[in-house]
């Protein structure tokens, strides 16, 4: 297992939009292992192989407090979407920048499980939000997209400077 | 997707909009918890962070001067809430000291002030090293002065208590439906499920909880079963004395908790009025007469002008004015009053007061009685306004005020907090000849 590099905000290759996983096999189980622990040890609750500069459509979450119930989605799509909430989101590619958001209430999606069996799942709230928060990243976008022109650019010059003081 | 702000940024960034941006704690902190999922545990924690740094800003604020080599600036002020944060935990809260300091440096990060967290961790350590040195002269009563002062002057023998009641946290106090359940009945219902409570001697439907907890947490809270509400307000009930048949009107009724505690006693029977000035607060009182089942005329409207609402033919038995003012009788519950009041401010109130008293006095019957009260210590807005209204006015007669502990004065009765243990209410009834 490994920990991955994260990619930040604005590198181009977030813009990726993902393929579909062919065949779910250990290769693909390995990515999602190294995904989990990579979210785990950035403090997420959820991480699209996008994210980590793999453009295959995988997406690990795991929004529990004790860190103990990952979920895995594969070639997720999205069959209904129905309501309206706001929520404020952070993202582990925008490090330390929150903003309130839009998106459906509640969706119903089907997906792979990492065994490959296909899933249906009924989630609203957080883990609504959470999953088109990723599905977004599978698609080459950030919720940095939904805001402001000018806050777009206050955020991209801020990463970008601190990216330069860091290295 | 990240997680969200840890408790202490989340705190830091809610204080600095409310003490520094003028913003209103309730509002802020409950529209912060719809847009943001954090548990019932961190929920608490947060809340307490948040009130306990408005509580006690004076004081903090003194302290961090003492720690910081040089102010904060003025575009960095969340770097300096972060602090008041940290030092609240410290002064006022048994967290360990260590998790204490290591999740508030951690704060300055996810609030993208990566650069403070070697400030705030020096702050917070120096002062670990030698708190009781640092505490001294510092500013222990945490009032802005015009506050202390004029509550000095109302009441110089109780000032210390006052004070010192406005800067604790507040008991949890409901009121229950008494069309639903006798209180010995929901009491037992609290204590099944585990919930520790005691009747309140004060009033006939109070309970004291033993510790706050969400309303979501009282058994039947959705179905109407009690309510939220302050002892002293739900005085205003029992002085009002309202009978099946009467008109009552509600003139500033929003959120509407002392309309339904009328409407609970006449078991939803009688006509009442209930007035607010403001829509979006009309819309809660529609929402909490709905939650208890209990159905009164709302009418969006000024009380204090000519009425735009309709009125009974001849006038109302009885008028409840829960007049808008200071709120210095209720910082316990609402230390943000602290930061967001003016003395400038008490002008205007005081004019409005008078207002609603001329106005309202008008719609009155022959016989009927009226029943001003406000959330006020002060006397301009309260016994001083009341001898004024009746100077003026022919035929308006103080009545006594059944109240089981207030202070007595020449007009109306007076609870103060510290003294009594309920909010700072002031009531008054006046009956028309």
């Amino acid at each position: 297992m490994a920990i991955l590099e994260i990619l930040v905000y604005p590198d181009q290759r977030l813009r990726t939009v993902a393929k579909p996983v062919e065949a779910v096999d250990d290769s693909i189980r390995l990515l999602v292992k190294d995904m989990t622990e990579t979210m785990y040890d950035a403090n997420g609750i959820g991480l699209a192989a996008t994210q980590v500069d793999v453009h295959k459509q995988v997406i690990v979450m795991d929004l529990s407090d004790e860190r103990n119930q990952p979920r895995v989605l594969i070639n997720p799509t999205i069959n209904e979407q129905d309501g309206e909430q706001e929520h404020d989101e952070g993202c582990l590619s925008v490090p330390e920048y929150y903003a309130p958001v839009k998106r459906a209430e509640s969706i119903i999606i089907t997906a792979l499980d990492e065994q490959g069996e296909i899933y249906q799942l009924e989630a609203e709230g957080l883990l609504a939000v959470c999953i088109q928060h990723e599905m977004d990243h599978l698609a080459g976008k950030v919720f940095v997209d939904y805001l402001s022109r000018l806050k777009q650019d206050r955020i991209k010059k801020k990463l970008v400077k601190r990216a330069r003081t860091n290295d | 997707m990240a997680k969200h702000l840890n408790s202490r940024a989340a705190a830091a960034k809610l204080s600095w909009q409310i003490i520094d941006k003028g913003q209103s704690l309730d509002i802020t902190v409950s529209s912060f918890f719809e847009h943001n999922s954090y548990s019932p545990q961190d929920r608490g924690f947060i809340q307490e962070l948040v009130y306990g740094v408005s509580r006690w800003y004076g004081e903090l604020d003194a302290v961090a001067a003492t720690l910081l080599r040089s102010p904060i600036r003025n575009k960095d002020r969340v770097v300096h809430f972060v602090l008041l944060v940290g030092l609240y935990q410290l002064r006022h809260l048994d967290t360990a000291e260590h998790a204490g300091v290591a999740e508030t440096v951690s704060a300055c990060k996810q609030l993208n002030k990566q650069w403070a967290k070697n400030v705030i961790n020096g702050c917070l350590r120096n002062y670990l090293r030698a708190p009781s040195e640092i505490a001294e002269n510092v500013d222990l009563i945490s009032h802005p002065q015009w506050i202390s002062q004029a509550i000095g002057k109302a009441w110089p023998e109780h000032l210390n208590l006052i004070l010192a009641a406005n800067n604790q946290r507040p008991p949890m106090c409901l009121r229950v439906n008494r069309r639903q359940n006798t209180r010995d009945e929901y009491l037992s219902v609290l204590a099944g499920a585990g919930i520790d409570a005691k009747a309140d001697e004060n009033t006939p439907d109070g309970v004291f909880l033993e510790s706050p907890c969400a309303v979501t947490a009282l058994p039947g809270f959705e179905q109407g079963s009690c309510s939220v509400q302050d002892t002293a307000a739900q005085i205003s009930a029992d002085l009002l004395d309202v009978k099946n048949g009467m008109s009552v009107l509600d003139a500033c009724a929003a959120p509407g908790g002392k309309t339904a505690h009328i409407l609970e006693r006449c078991d939803n029977k009688i006509d009442i009025h209930a007035l607010d000035i403001s829509e979006r607060r009309c819309q809660q009182l529609h929402s909490t007469l709905d939650r208890l089942e209990l159905s009164a005329d709302i009418f969006t409207a000024d009380a204090s002008l000519a009425p735009s609402w309709p009125l009974p033919k001849s006038g109302y038995d009885r008028i409840l004015i829960d007049a808008p003012c200071s709120g210095l009788g209720v910082i316990r519950r609402h230390p943000d009053i602290k930061h967001h009041r003016r003395s400038s401010d008490i002008d205007a109130l005081e004019k409005t007061q008078a207002g609603l008293l001329d106005n309202l006095w008008l719609h009155l019957k022959p016989g009927g009685i009226m029943l001003y009260m406000t959330c006020s210590v002060l006397p301009r807005e309260n016994q001083q306004q009341i001898a004024k209204f009746i100077a003026r006015t022919n035929g308006a007669m103080l009545i006594n005020v059944p109240h089981p502990s207030a202070l007595t004065l020449n007009h109306g009765v007076q609870t103060l907090p510290g003294l009594h243990d309920m909010d700072g209410f002031y009531y008054c009834l006046l009956q028309k000849q």
